[in-house]
């Protein structure tokens, strides 16, 4: 599909951030770990670990979403459902809108999310085999279904809007924002909140993620994760929920709206190769669509945030697609793995990776690669390693590559009037 | 178990079914099920689930209908209770 922008002069804003993850609930804390180079992997607290060779992931500490909602309600409910909603309420919040449900806001939903409802999911399935299906509670159907995360957002916060979800595994919640960009530009909505709510710190998810063979043995929790670098031996597992108000430039303008940056490039491709082997021809054409849509050159990037797992495999795809995309041009970018710090939310990836990107170029410092202490050979761009530095970065390109050859990649820009 | 102890516990149940907090002090058994607690048919059904899951009683989906108030749900569930029927 050929993505071009040259018909639409609506431009896209992000006019609120509401995120939850294991580097902290507010934009600043956020920021702060990714800048100071800061893992927010540990030992499992929240995941009974005791059965599992792998004890180590990217957990969402509780005490952060107790001032969103109440502790019976997050003991009893969906994980990605609870992480989704805080997100959803702090973003309303950050943008100026009423988080409280008792005005109706003229807003779509989209939501990427990888896992959906798991939580709820496994427990059916359980009381299915333990029971038998006349077991299973009347609400599982309301509360398992895909989109049950999305519905119950609309319902909370009253948004009118139209809501999906998108599932395209890692790559769900930055083809969630890319979407809501070519909704609002082709005028179907004035503001949509899009991003992603995953958690696979499941029992079942976590086991078979385990039996997929590439999640990093390393028990070091906060070096466990080593994108690009020689020893990498995979990815670790965490969870997390990023919301972004997209709102229509002239809309965010008339209602005096902060406007954090602008979002002005979209690609959308399939490798169409392998079900989990990645495709460099497929994210590179992902990467050159989206500069296309953007109405931009190679020159024009200034920073790269990378889907950057960590496995042997991604990071020497991506090193070649990036390579593949910008020539020459590829060895003066900066590109790091704010993964290594995140851990891998799974659909949520883009979207927090998104807000990573918001903030080095309002702060113009490109967060580091960490654990990157010796690069492999194959692996020779910029990837910022360990530490952050000062670079004036007006335009990011932010990458998310998800099993089954689905490629998604943003373009985001500082605004300027 | 008495009118009071199964008060407590379809208040815990109340709370469980609904996803917004609700104010348990306030429930008596003259409390309406549809117009003071907003229950729909859906969280009824899960009432009956939870009712017979933690107090051993089944409450048929036909018996469903006739539940108006908490008072309802009480007296129903004290007629049918496993041990008040022994007692019989």
């Amino acid at each position: 599909m050929v993505m071009v922008n040259n018909q639409m002069k609506r431009r896209v804003v992000v006019t609120g951030i509401g995120l939850v993850s294991p580097l902290g609930c507010s934009l600043e804390a956020f920021w702060q770990a990714l800048d100071q180079g800061r893992s927010g992997i540990r030992q499992c607290r929240n995941l009974d670990v005791s059965d599992f060779p792998i004890k180590i992931a990217g957990e969402v500490d509780n005490s952060f979403l107790h001032s969103d909602l109440t502790v019976k309600f997050i003991s009893k409910s969906d994980r990605a459902l609870v992480l989704g909603l805080c997100a959803t309420s702090r973003a309303l919040a950050d943008a100026g809108l009423r988080n409280d449900g008792e005005e109706p806001i003229e807003a779509g939903c989209i939501l990427g999310t990888g896992l959906g409802p798991g939580s709820d999911m496994e427990s059916s399935y359980s009381i299915l085999a333990s029971k038998g299906w006349r077991k299973l509670r009347p609400m599982t159907i309301p509360k398992t279904m895909f989109n049950a995360i999305a519905n119950r957002i609309t319902i909370k916060y009253k948004l009118l809007g139209q809501h999906y979800t998108i599932a395209s595994a890692c790559a769900s919640s930055s083809h969630a924002l890319g979407m809501a960009t070519m909704m609002i530009r082709s005028g179907m909505e004035n503001m949509i909140l899009a991003g992603g709510a995953d958690s696979p710190l499941l029992p079942g998810i976590f086991g078979a993620w385990i039996n997929l063979g590439i999640l990093s043995p390393n028990p070091e929790a906060p070096l466990a994760f080593r994108p690009f670098d020689k020893n990498r031996d995979g990815l670790v597992l965490s969870e997390g929920a990023a919301m972004l108000v997209l709102e229509e430039l002239e809309h965010a303008k008339s209602r005096e709206a902060r406007i954090y940056a602008e979002i002005v490039g979209y690609g959308a491709t399939s490798d169409a190769t392998h079900l989990t082997n990645p495709d460099p021809d497929g994210q590179a054409r992902a990467i050159n669509l989206a500069l296309q849509n953007a109405e931009l050159g190679h020159s024009d990037i200034d920073y790269i945030n990378a889907h950057g797992t960590a496995t042997i495999l991604n990071d020497l795809v991506e090193t070649q697609a990036i390579k593949l995309a910008f020539g020459k041009r590829a060895y003066e970018i900066p590109v790091s793995s704010t993964k290594s710090m995140t851990g891998h939310p799974m659909g949520t990836a883009g979207a927090i990776e998104l807000v990573a990107c918001i903030q080095t170029i309002r702060h113009n410092r490109v967060p580091p690669t960490i654990n990157l202490d010796e690069p492999d050979s194959m692996c020779d761009l910029d990837y910022v390693p360990k530490v952050s530095r000062h670079c004036h970065v007006d335009i990011a390109l932010s990458n998310s590559f998800a099993f089954g050859g689905s490629n998604s990649v943003l373009v985001v820009k500082r605004f300027v009037e | 178990m008495d009118e009071k102890e199964i008060l407590y516990i379809l208040s815990e149940i109340f709370e469980e079914i609904k996803d917004d907090p609700i104010d348990t002090m306030g429930i008596t058994c003259k409390t309406l099920l549809r117009d003071d607690l907003e229950i729909d048919s859906l969280q009824t059904a899960e009432m009956l689930v939870e009712i017979e899951e933690r107090l051993g009683v089944t409450i048929e989906d036909v018996e469903a209908p006739g539940l108006k108030t908490v008072g309802d749900v009480v007296e129903l569930i004290l007629q049918k209770h496993p041990k008040r029927q022994t007692e019989g």
